[in-house]
């Protein structure tokens, strides 16, 4: 198994199983087009390879996106209970389907291709925005959309319109990568993801259960222990010494490195914390915890309060001379000068300030801002 | 007729992909300024202008066009394979059906749509010579 399979991650970065018929639809279709385009001159299946290559580029590029589409959606349809939403895929595909027919029959192509391909691709920002994750089987399909849509909207040389047509595509393109990243985030609550992690965050797989009561005096016993070992270090300078890099703080979450205490062997020890997390206060900085990570990559943490305590790491976390730059983009792209981690080592957050909602968890920018008077 | 059958072809194709991916280097370069690290959107940002650069001399495409091109196909080839050695080092799936689209084809495609794209000087053959003046 590889390391990243032990872990939930966001679908944004996998096909989930209700798409995997599509990816087998668009293999089937590939090879299809491959057979056609192998078909002994004079038969009906060269005949429609020939009427295809014989379209001009921009026809042409509308035409294989629509039934690269119409695939995909075909695909979606064997994938999935049948339903409202069925239907809909079923619908998508006939449409797409009788698009292709028309732009190879020699009709209006720009407005066909256009009119469905934008269709399709404002339906996924809709279902997106509204809370629904994508994942690389859709992500692929509105990928080529996009690139047919920008066939259909790519000006003629010298046409009226040009500089509208080449805005409209860079407008599409940005809309498309910015509702993925809603969608992304939404955390689910779609058709049938479930909830999911968001993107570059990679969970364990667990049952979902209650503590124990073992577990809530275990749990409540380490963060005792580390808010005493951490007392010193509110004082960046004792930091510092300690060999922490401090850097400038000013974020919330500033995270400050010891490298010493990396692969020392110590697992979770409350006096030797790999890394301290510091807020920028109004009045210098304020601790606001500890990052605890494990030695290797695919170790596991030590759930010492059991679901009070899940580890995580990052998947797809974009890095580049000047540090993290993000997460893989929906359209698969860290941002250029980057690459891209496919995952890291497991991590758990403890924080001591005053009344943290969630003490080993995440706490939000608002919460952080409030308790330390911002 | 339908109305595009007037374009070149590979140029046409050229510019559709660049202007998509121009718009994708300066949207994720643009992350990075929301991750607060504005020194990572310097290269995306010079990528993204270089390209707009080249796109609006597509019909023609100079040489200081082709060159900026091919850095910036080249820079993103040359990150996905360091992508892929950093997941086969690490044990992990390789690239994803997305990664492998808009990191590896899309580039190679533009490269070589490029190539295409790049008439050739017309040089008089020997035919032309004897018969050229008729």
């Amino acid at each position: 198994m590889v390391p990243v399979d032990q872990y939930l991650i966001s679908p944004l970065y996998r096909i989930i199983d209700e798409h995997q018929a599509a990816a087998a639809f668009l293999v089937i279709g590939a090879l299809a087009f491959w057979w056609a385009r192998k078909a002994s001159p004079g038969t009906r299946r060269a005949h429609l390879y020939t009427a295809f290559s014989q379209l001009s580029p921009g026809p042409r590029t509308a035409t294989a996106a629509m039934a690269f589409s119409a695939v995909a959606h075909l695909g979606l349809v064997f994938g999935h209970e049948p339903n409202l939403l069925t239907l809909g895929y079923l619908a998508t595909a006939a449409v797409m389907a009788y698009g292709v027919r028309i732009v190879m029959t020699g009709g209006r192509w720009r407005r066909w291709s256009a009119g469905l391909l934008g269709g399709s691709l404002a339906a996924f920002a809709i279902a997106t925005v509204g809370g629904t994750a994508p994942d690389q089987i859709a992500m692929l399909t509105k990928l080529a959309e996009l690139i047919g849509l920008a066939a259909a909207l790519s000006p003629e040389p010298g046409a009226r319109l040009a500089r509208a047509g080449t805005a409209g595509i860079v407008i599409v393109t940005a809309a498309l990568s910015i509702s993925s990243w809603a969608g992304a985030f939404s955390s689910g609550g779609g058709h049938h993801h479930g909830e999911v992690p968001p993107p570059a965050v990679a969970l364990p797989y667990g049952v979902d259960r209650n503590p124990t009561a073992d577990e809530i005096l275990a749990a409540a016993e380490l963060h005792r222990r580390v808010v005493e070992a951490l007392a010193p270090y509110r004082d960046p300078a004792v930091a510092a010494q300690a060999g922490y890099k401090i850097g400038d703080i000013t974020t919330l979450d500033h995270h400050a490195d010891n490298p010493d205490f990396k692969k020392d062997g110590r697992i979770m020890d409350p006096a030797y914390p790999e890394t301290l997390v510091y807020a920028a206060g109004v009045n210098g900085p304020v601790l606001v915890g500890a990052m605890f990570q494990m030695d290797e990559l695919g170790d596991t943490g030590p759930a010492i309060g059991g679901p009070l305590t899940v580890w995580h790491a990052h998947d797809h976390v974009c890095i580049s001379f000047t540090g993290i730059t993000g997460a893989v983009s929906p359209l698969g792209a860290c941002s250029l000068g980057s690459v891209a981690i496919p995952i890291t080592n497991e991590m758990i957050h403890v924080f001591v300030l005053d009344g943290a909602p969630d003490r080993f968890g995440e706490l939000s920018d608002d919460w952080i801002k409030q308790a330390i008077g911002f | 007729m339908s109305e595009g059958m007037c374009m070149t072809s590979p140029q046409l194709l050229l510019r559709i992909i660049l202007i998509v991916q121009a718009t994708l280097l300066g949207v994720s370069g643009l992350e990075s300024l929301v991750l607060g690290n504005p020194l990572a959107l310097l290269i995306p940002g010079l990528a993204t202008a270089g390209l707009i650069l080249a796109i609006r001399r597509i019909d023609r495409i100079p040489t200081w066009s082709r060159r900026v091109i091919r850095m910036v196909e080249w820079t993103v080839l040359v990150t996905a394979a360091i992508n892929l050695l950093l997941a086969i080092f690490m044990n992990q799936r390789l690239l994803e059906p997305v990664v492998i689209a808009t990191q590896v084809v899309a580039p190679l495609a533009v490269l070589g749509l490029l190539k295409r794209s790049i008439t050739p000087p017309v040089v008089p053959t020997r035919k032309d010579l004897v018969h050229g003046s008729r």
